[in-house]
């Protein structure tokens, strides 16, 4: 099957370069404190904030900075074939390092010696670029948690697809495509690079393409995450009594 | 890596590591980009590599057992491999030896997205029968000593056995479609088809990315800010990236790595191709004095048959099964000495076991042709019938029983006349 049509369209009728609708919101869950909601298109992640707290277990008490745990799993529901991953299986556990390795980068953990911050990510619909919008709800999260953060920090996927890049894979085109693909994380504001993960073979000039093309949908995914925060800052404000400017 | 590490490196040794590196030193005196001295050794017996990246060690294993092919569509032509990395406990005070640590799983994800999704290894060449068997390779990664740059040593263990890697030859048989493999005095066991060569370079971040170290040192490791893994093959094509938090990078930043990456794994690559090289010379060199050994050995039989003594010198050494050739007496004729064994061997038997019975002094070397029966078969009469007599005494009693002693009742006639 051919996954981009003659006229350039892909199979569910995007350009190339076009993210997926993009959804989401903060404060979801009300025993958190912080929570997210972040879709694309029909994937959709959760993710909740504890902390930070009085340092837990027995290897975190003393550090300079905080601890940053993270949890992550995918819903049995979640994908076409109703199957439950075990919390031991490999996809489940890179992309769990990657989210905590992630957010050691972008939270100032310093600020916070002797604490415990906990981060959990549910996957409850999975259509593709699962890592990135669950690196995106986590970091929606840990804003929402008021936690200091270096910089907004946006995650997305991109691949190549017959040789032209494609941004933002969806579960069908993660599948089919042979080809190579890239997820990336940035810090927007400061465009310094957290997370390359860049695998399939290509000469050097492709990964500077795919690299060019997931730094725009970094930005792009950046921006919509960015107006959500500012929207629920502006609700908040709103709550405590009328502002005055 | 692991964060116990970082704070067992005392924070003067950072310090400095830092310092030192903006005067472009490094703490053994290598500049930047220099790699340390690599050392690759082949087992003799294709049993296993052992490479050394300065005092960094890993060891891969691999085997070939013959499996059913995966259920799923499109995979029954297809043989698998699979990567199992271990961390062990000599490594580190700080190594995690009850459960799967983060270095393993990351390494096992990065061999698995580098050398197997790439294509490395030609997975329909491990087909022996479709549906039926497959090979299925497994390479085991030991790490025997850590001293950075653990993901660099892992993929240059794991290429250079991939390249020494040598399975048995299977056939199977054209009207019974018997699976027969065939031991590697018989035939010679084959390589793997490997497509290109894929190594890792590590590098080490300083100074918001604008120093980097090549093929870091622990302690370096423990005073970057962080590290950006590069794997590359030799057609300077990058097949992995893998850079995991730390210090953020720039987009001009990650390509200058890349760059470098891949104007260095040819060196590595070039490597492993000469230690190919002197480890099928030394391989050779022992097969000759191999035979040399066994001819002796059956001149001695000889002698002893002839004073028709008892023969338990010789069939304990026989230790891989006779078999009767199937395909009938035309073909037995061709093949009269070949030794088959059904199926692959049990695993804890290494394949590369000699058999004593190709040990004729016609068919010294494997480099001969086998079926070449005409050239052998005056001279080796004695020694055939004592081969039938092991093989009579010996199979009998195995599955295709009836078969074999046909064969070994005609060699016994053989002998008779002789």
């Amino acid at each position: 099957m051919e996954l981009l049509s003659p006229e350039g369209l892909r199979q569910d009728g995007r350009r190339p370069r076009e993210l997926r609708n993009l959804q989401s919101a903060v404060d979801t869950l009300g025993n958190a404190d912080g929570s997210a909601t972040f879709e694309l298109g029909n994937t959709k992640v959760m993710a909740a904030v504890f902390g930070p707290r009085a340092a837990q277990g027995k290897s975190s008490g003393g550090r300079r900075d905080a601890d940053i745990r993270c949890e992550f799993a995918i819903a049995a529901f979640s994908q076409s074939e109703r199957k439950q991953l075990s919390k031991r299986d490999r996809r489940i556990l890179e992309v769990r390092s990657m989210l905590k390795e992630a957010l050691k980068a972008n939270v100032l953990a310093e600020l916070m010696p002797g604490t415990t911050i906990d981060v959990y990510v549910q996957v409850l619909a999975a259509d593709g670029s699962i890592g990135a919008a669950s690196l995106n709800a986590a970091f929606l999260a840990v804003a929402d948690a008021g936690i200091p953060v270096k910089d907004l920090m946006a995650a997305c996927v991109v691949g190549l697809v017959q040789d032209t890049p494609i941004l933002d894979l969806n579960q069908m085109e993660e599948q089919m495509s042979r080809g190579p693909s890239l997820m990336m994380a940035m810090h927007v504001g400061l465009k310094k690079i957290v997370v390359f993960q860049a695998d399939g073979r290509m000469p050097v000039e492709g990964v500077e393409t795919l690299a060019e093309l997931a730094e725009g949908g970094c930005q792009a995914v950046g921006k919509a995450m960015r107006s959500v925060l500012l929207d629920n800052t502006r609700k908040l404000a709103l709550a405590r009594g009328p502002v005055r400017l | 890596m692991l964060p116990e590490i970082e704070s067992a490196t005392s924070r003067n040794d950072r310090v400095f590591i830092v310092k030192a590196l903006a005067e472009e030193q490094r703490i053994d005196g290598r500049k930047p980009f220099d790699a340390r001295l690599r050392k690759i050794q082949i087992a003799e017996d294709n049993s296993g590599v052992t490479v050394q990246l300065g005092d960094t060690k890993v060891m891969a294993v691999i085997t070939a057992d013959l499996e059913e092919p995966r259920a799923d569509g499109g995979r029954q032509r297809e043989g698998s491999i699979r990567f199992k990395v271990d961390v062990g406990p000599t490594v580190s005070f700080a190594a995690d030896t009850t459960r799967l640590s983060e270095d393993e799983q990351l390494i096992t994800r990065l061999l698995q997205k580098a050398i197997r999704n790439t294509g490395v290894v030609d997975l329909e060449a491990l087909c022996v029968s479709a549906g039926r068997k497959v090979w299925a390779l497994a390479v085991y990664v030991t790490v025997l000593d850590h001293a950075g740059a653990l993901v660099d040593a892992c993929f240059l263990a794991t290429m250079a056995a991939l390249m020494a890697h040598r399975r048995p030859d299977a056939t199977v048989d054209a009207s019974t479609s018997d699976i027969t493999v065939h031991s590697p005095d018989v035939r010679e066991p084959v390589p793997l088809s490997l497509h290109h060569t894929p190594l890792a370079v590590t590098f080490a971040l300083f100074k918001e990315g604008d120093d980097l170290v090549m093929d870091p040192l622990l302690k370096e490791e423990a005073a970057a800010g962080g590290q950006v893994t590069v794997v590359v093959n030799t057609a300077g094509q990058v097949c992995a990236v893998q850079q995991l938090g730390g210090l953020g990078l720039s987009l001009e930043q990650v390509m200058r790595v890349v760059r470098i990456a891949a104007g260095q794994v040819e060196d590595a690559a070039a490597q492993i191709r000469a230690a190919l090289d002197t480890h099928s010379t030394a391989q050779l060199a022992a097969r000759v004095r191999r035979q040399q050994g066994h001819a002796a050995h059956a001149a001695k039989a000889k002698a002893a048959a002839f004073l028709d003594v008892a023969l338990p010198p010789l069939s304990t050494l026989a230790s891989v099964a006779f078999e009767a050739d199937a395909a009938g007496p035309s073909a037995a004729a061709q093949h009269q000495e070949d030794t088959e064994m059904r199926m692959a061997p049990p695993p804890g038997v290494p394949a590369e076991q000699p058999t004593v019975v190709n040990a004729s002094p016609a068919g010294s070397t494997q480099l001969q042709d086998v079926s070449d029966s005409a050239a052998r078969a005056t001279p080796d009469a004695s020694f055939d019938a004592i081969a039938a007599r092991i093989a009579g005494t010996q199979l009998t009693s195995a599955g295709e029983g009836k078969a074999v002693k046909q064969k070994s009742r005609a060699r016994n006639r053989k002998s008779d006349a002789w």
